[in-house]
């Protein structure tokens, strides 16, 4: 089972990443050459996963209200922003 | 429609009312300007860190324990990743494999049907996202859209029920209840029209008799009760209808149309995808201690069911009663501290159930709580009982006035000169004028029809404008007409 | 000698005679980046006579995958060029609340997912050893920084040798702590289960110091550790004779033979002139424990570079006509070919509930495996010794991540020293501590570092050119 050019065309839609098709060709590679690596070595493992590696638990912070950022520096960075908000075009696709 | 059988269940997000968000210290306050309450955490600026608010965890814990879930010992949080502009890390931080509460369940009220207990699949906690608001009518039509992430962070639970529920209105009633219990907890102020309180439902049908499921549809935009029942009427017939005539229902999100009282189809490719969970990195777990659970367990409230057998025990009230009397923490409250300086509680829960709820109702049906100090119950109530007014007076004219401008109603009696005439003196006259005008209607009453007494009576009260004590004048005709 | 090479502590102890001033240091400094041009700062950014303490009068560089406050921080990528962060990482104000001085921003590889510094797109950095030789990467800007006397200290993130990897090919310290001992609120990261964040300087001692100054729990960052400190290096008394664990087959498997006899010699004259133990251990899971990090990384980054969407800061792709448009476009404009590689193999991994199981958490399996391993390993061994990289900077088929990655995947405490000159060129050797022991890796190090004494030594040759 090998990952086509498609395939990676959809992963990209997923993650909203325009491919082109020479780059989805070399993906499909890259994609082909890793897993072909992680089936050989890690197929077959029955260890437990391993989820966190941090030994920490319960770590919590007191429900306290602190100052936060001015508007303008929370806006500061957008590229677009209208009536103190960050401006996007339309959400719906036609 | 009779061959048919709706499965309903509802999957409900509550804003817990904590004071900071979820990860930050940012204020929760609702109808802040926009986007002032935001910092680099809940924007999801690049290198921000969550730092988990200690009152979510535990306000989840009690919403679960007030359901009758098991709590887990062990659990963590997910990064369930799809885009959209109101998410800003472009994952929200969710519990998909290992929910702080499974396995609940909750009985709802069904008049004379009994009680319906509805399954509690599982309670689990996660962040809120910003707000889109569209330039244009609907999102359908806008050209752009503008985002304030003020609400983003705030954290949230979903309430996720088995397929239990049956009917439009039983899922009016769960919602209901499940609103009153988290409001008796006090870990949501469960607002729908601020949105603090949401519910998505997912429906289909099947024959009746049937125990496989049909083909199900997601319905959202429901932001009212009235909606959820409304929504989910018409979702039946239009079901019922499709496979009537031997169609099959498509597998759908749709959106309810308040306006038009219709669902339509959405398309919504984005939120279509497989979320790619897997366990956030940056929150440690969480490994709760049977103790601490126990300690969460102690400090909830007196809920709703036991409450209500309360007051059926302890006040002697009927069923009926104290079932509208608990139906909220609000009124519950209020009956009580009223029956504290009142103690008649079947007099007490009559004006509430009758007088009180009546004015309530015609308000919003957001507006739970009760906008009177008990004091001016147990003060009004008092009024009666002295003699001071009438039971009508004080239901027609003192507490309308009570809910107008929250006046005491030993001033609204005085401003409106309403004090009954029980100066036996002043009536004198009055009663002898009125028998005297009344020479047939005495002969009656002393020919032995005691009946005729209520008219004397109330030609007496017309003649002092309602002020006359009934009671004394009825005394006094009595002794009168003895002579 | 001059001020711009020294180490940290020689500065400090400089600074204490009175021979200079902290403004004479930072000077000194900046007119060696000027003098010297390895391409190793994407912006400079001192600021005034910094206060007192630990680290006073100390140029420090630092990865500019770490925010600071009103200083542009792209992280190495064009998404995130302009971003200028409304508020700055811990460490930040650790270092300058210790008087060190942040003097510029130096080149990663984007988003540090690299350890190839080829891939740098901004800009060229230089191994300062030879000119046109990669410094090794992903923190390359940092490790040519420190080796090109351009800042005596340097911090960057590590999630699978980012510092020990350049460190090595550049002839410096490269340090990684245990999982949470150095905060990581405010480093930009892209797979967070694996990033420690790492140190870099000339000498053991001025690690040590810099860890003093920046260790300790952060109510910002949820995992990182609580409690005492342990003593970093003034523990006295220093045991003759750590157990040492080598898995000299698994090592010439993967390093070249150069490596591989340059860390051979080094653990033999280890063994006679330290009286360190040496004991032979298994370390075959290497090759799986390499593809396991990997397949980590990229699931956590296709996760965690999400956010770069161009609408909150950052690059934005121009008129889009909707919401999708945007985004694909933002991220296909702003993101280089190596980044969306690792983003669409970590989709591909989590894409689906068949590839979740198959790889994602079979990589979890393995993490798990090699975690546990190397944990059976404390029973016999106090540290484990391993060459940095499998070869000095240069081609090669190994992954340049092969002996650095483990750590990462357990969470545990690293140290890369120079070892010596394989063809003209540094190549370092790494020490491994159980979690939590960064006292005793430290302490060894110092010991190990002195009776290698790189810069003085016929082997190393240790001064550049
Ligand atoms: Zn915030």
């Amino acid at each position: 089972m090998s990952v086509t050019k498609q395939e990676i065309k959809r992963l990209g839609e997923m993650i909203y990443l325009d491919l082109t098709d020479g780059e989805s060709v070399r993906f499909a590679d890259l994609l082909n050459l890793v897993l072909k690596k992680a089936d050989d070595l890690l197929s077959g493992l029955k260890d437990k996963p391993l989820r966190h590696i941090s030994q920490l638990r319960n770590r919590m912070r007191e429900d306290g209200v602190g100052i936060p950022l001015p508007k303008e520096k929370v806006l500061a960075n957008a590229a677009e922003t209208q009536d103190g908000c960050f401006r996007v075009p339309r959400i719906l696709e036609d | 429609m009779h061959d048919f059988e709706a499965v309903i269940g509802l999957e409900i997000h509550v804003e817990l009312s904590t004071a900071s968000k979820i990860f930050c210290s940012c204020p929760t306050t609702f109808g802040a300007e926009v986007n002032t309450q935001c910092c680099p955490v809940c924007l999801g600026l690049p290198g921000s860190l969550p730092a988990m608010n200690r009152k979510a965890v535990e306000y989840t814990v009690k919403t679960g324990l007030a359901l009758n879930c098991r709590i887990a010992q062990h659990t963590w949080f997910d990064r369930k990743n799809y885009f959209y502009p109101d998410l800003p890390k472009a994952y929200q931080v969710s519990q998909q494999d290992a929910p702080l509460c499974t396995g609940g369940c909750l009985e709802i009220p069904m008049g004379e049907k009994g009680t319906k207990k509805v399954g509690i699949n599982r309670v689990h906690l996660e962040e809120e996202v910003g707000k889109s608001l569209h330039a244009g009518e609907t999102i359908i039509d806008a050209v752009y859209s503008l985002l304030d992430y003020n609400r983003a962070g705030i954290p949230l639970i979903e309430i996720v029920t088995e397929p239990d529920i049956r009917s439009a209105e039983e899922a009016q009633v769960f919602l209901e209840s499940l609103r009153n219990i988290v409001r008796y907890i006090e870990v949501s102020d469960c607002k729908m029209q601020e949105g603090s309180l949401r519910c998505d439902a997912n429906i289909s049908l099947r024959p009746k008799g049937s125990t496989v499921f049909g083909t199900k549809t997601e319905i959202k935009n429901l932001n009212s009760f009235r909606a959820v029942r409304r929504a989910l009427e018409y979702e039946i017939k239009r079901q019922a209808g499709v496979l009537k005539d031997g169609l099959a229902v498509e597998a759908e999100t749709r959106h309810w149309d308040e306006q038009k009282g219709i669902t339509i189809a959405m398309r919504s490719k984005e939120h279509a995808s497989y979320y790619r969970c897997f366990a956030d990195p940056n929150l440690v777990p969480l490994d709760l201690a049977a103790e601490w659970i126990g300690q969460m367990e102690a400090e909830l409230p007196e809920l709703p069911g036991a409450r209500r057998q309360r007051f059926i025990d302890g006040y002697g009230l009927p069923e009926y009663d104290a079932q509208v009397l608990t139906s909220s923490k609000e009124m519950a409250d209020f009956f009580e501290e009223v029956v504290k300086g009142y103690n008649d509680p079947k007099t007490v829960s009559n004006w509430i159930m009758t007088d009180i709820l009546r004015h309530v109702k015609d308000q919003d049906e957001e507006t739970e709580g009760i906008p009177l100090a008990p004091a001016s119950l147990v003060e009004l109530l008092q009024l009666i009982e002295q003699g001071t007014i009438n039971r009508n007076q004080a239901k027609e004219i003192v507490l309308p006035e009570m809910f107008e401008d929250g006046k005491s109603p030993r001033q609204i009696v005085k401003e409106k000169g309403l004090e009954q005439i029980s100066d036996t003196s002043q009536l004198e006259g009055v009663i002898a004028s009125v028998l005297e005008a009344n020479p047939d209607v005495v002969q009656d009453y002393l020919g032995g029809r005691e009946k005729v007494m209520g008219f004397l009576v109330g030609q007496v009260l017309k003649e002092t404008k309602g002020k006359a004590n009934p009671r004394l004048v009825n005394e006094m005709i009595r002794e009168k007409l003895k002579q | 000698m001059t001020i711009a090479g020294m180490s940290v502590v020689e500065i400090l102890e400089g600074q204490q005679r009175g021979e200079f001033t902290p403004e004479e240091v930072l000077r000194a400094h900046l007119d060696r980046i000027e003098a010297e041009d390895v391409g190793a700062f994407l912006r400079l950014c001192p600021k005034g006579s910094p206060g007192k303490g630990l680290l006073q009068g100390v140029p420090v560089a630092l990865g500019d995958e770490v925010c600071t406050e009103g200083v542009e921080t792209t992280a190495g990528s064009r998404i995130l060029s302009g971003f200028v962060p409304p508020y700055q990482a811990t460490l930040v104000g650790k270092l300058e609340g210790a008087g060190a001085a942040v003097v510029g921003k130096t080149n990663l590889t984007e988003f540090g997912l690299s350890f190839a510094m080829e891939d740098a797109l901004f800009q060229r950095t230089q191994n300062p050893w030879r000119s046109g030789t990669t410094p090794g990467g992903a923190a390359g800007g940092a490790a040519a920084a420190v080796a090109a006397g351009q800042a005596p200290a340097a911090v960057a993130s590590d999630t699978g040798g980012d510092v020990r990897i350049p460190a090595s090919f550049c002839g410096v310290v490269g340090f990684t702590p245990t999982y949470g001992r150095i905060s990581r609120y405010g480093v930009i990261q892209h797979a967070p289960s694996l990033t420690q964040v790492g140190l870099l300087a000339q000498k053991v001692r001025d690690i040590a110091l810099l860890l003093k100054v920046l260790a300790g729990e952060d109510p910002q960052d949820a995992t990182t550790l609580p409690g005492e400190l342990p003593d970093f290096l003034e523990k006295p008394g220093e045991p003759g004779s750590w157990r040492i664990g080598i898995a000299p087959e698994a090592y010439r498997s993967c390093a070249g033979g150069d490596v591989y006899q340059a860390t051979e010699e080094l653990w033999q004259r280890a063994a006679e002139e330290l009286g360190w133990q040496l004991v032979e251990v298994d370390m075959s899971w290497l090759d799986l424990a390499q593809v396991a990090r990997r397949l980590i990384a990229a699931a956590e980054s296709s996760s965690s570079l999400g956010r770069y969407d161009g609408v909150r800061y950052g690059y934005r792709a121009k008129d889009a006509q909707d919401m999708r448009e945007l985004f694909s476009r933002t991220r296909a404009e702003g993101f280089g070919e190596g980044v969306k590689g690792e983003m669409l193999l970590g989709t591909y991994i989590l894409g689906d509930q068949a590839h979740y199981e198959a790889y994602y958490l079979q990589a979890l399996r393995a993490r798990n495996l090699v975690y546990k391993s190397i944990k059976d390993l404390w029973q016999q061994v106090d540290l484990i010794l391993t060459p940095t990289t499998p070869r000095p900077a240069g081609e090669g088929e190994t992954p340049l991540e092969i002996f650095t990655g483990p750590s990462n995947l357990g969470g545990l405490p690293a140290i890369s020293l120079p070892c010596r000159l394989v063809g003209g060129l540094p190549v370092g050797v790494q020490l491994i501590a159980p979690a939590g022991e960064e006292g005793r890796l430290l302490r060894a190090a110092h010991v190990l570092e002195k009776m290698i004494d790189f810069a003085s030594s016929r082997n190393g040759g240790g001064q550049r050119a």
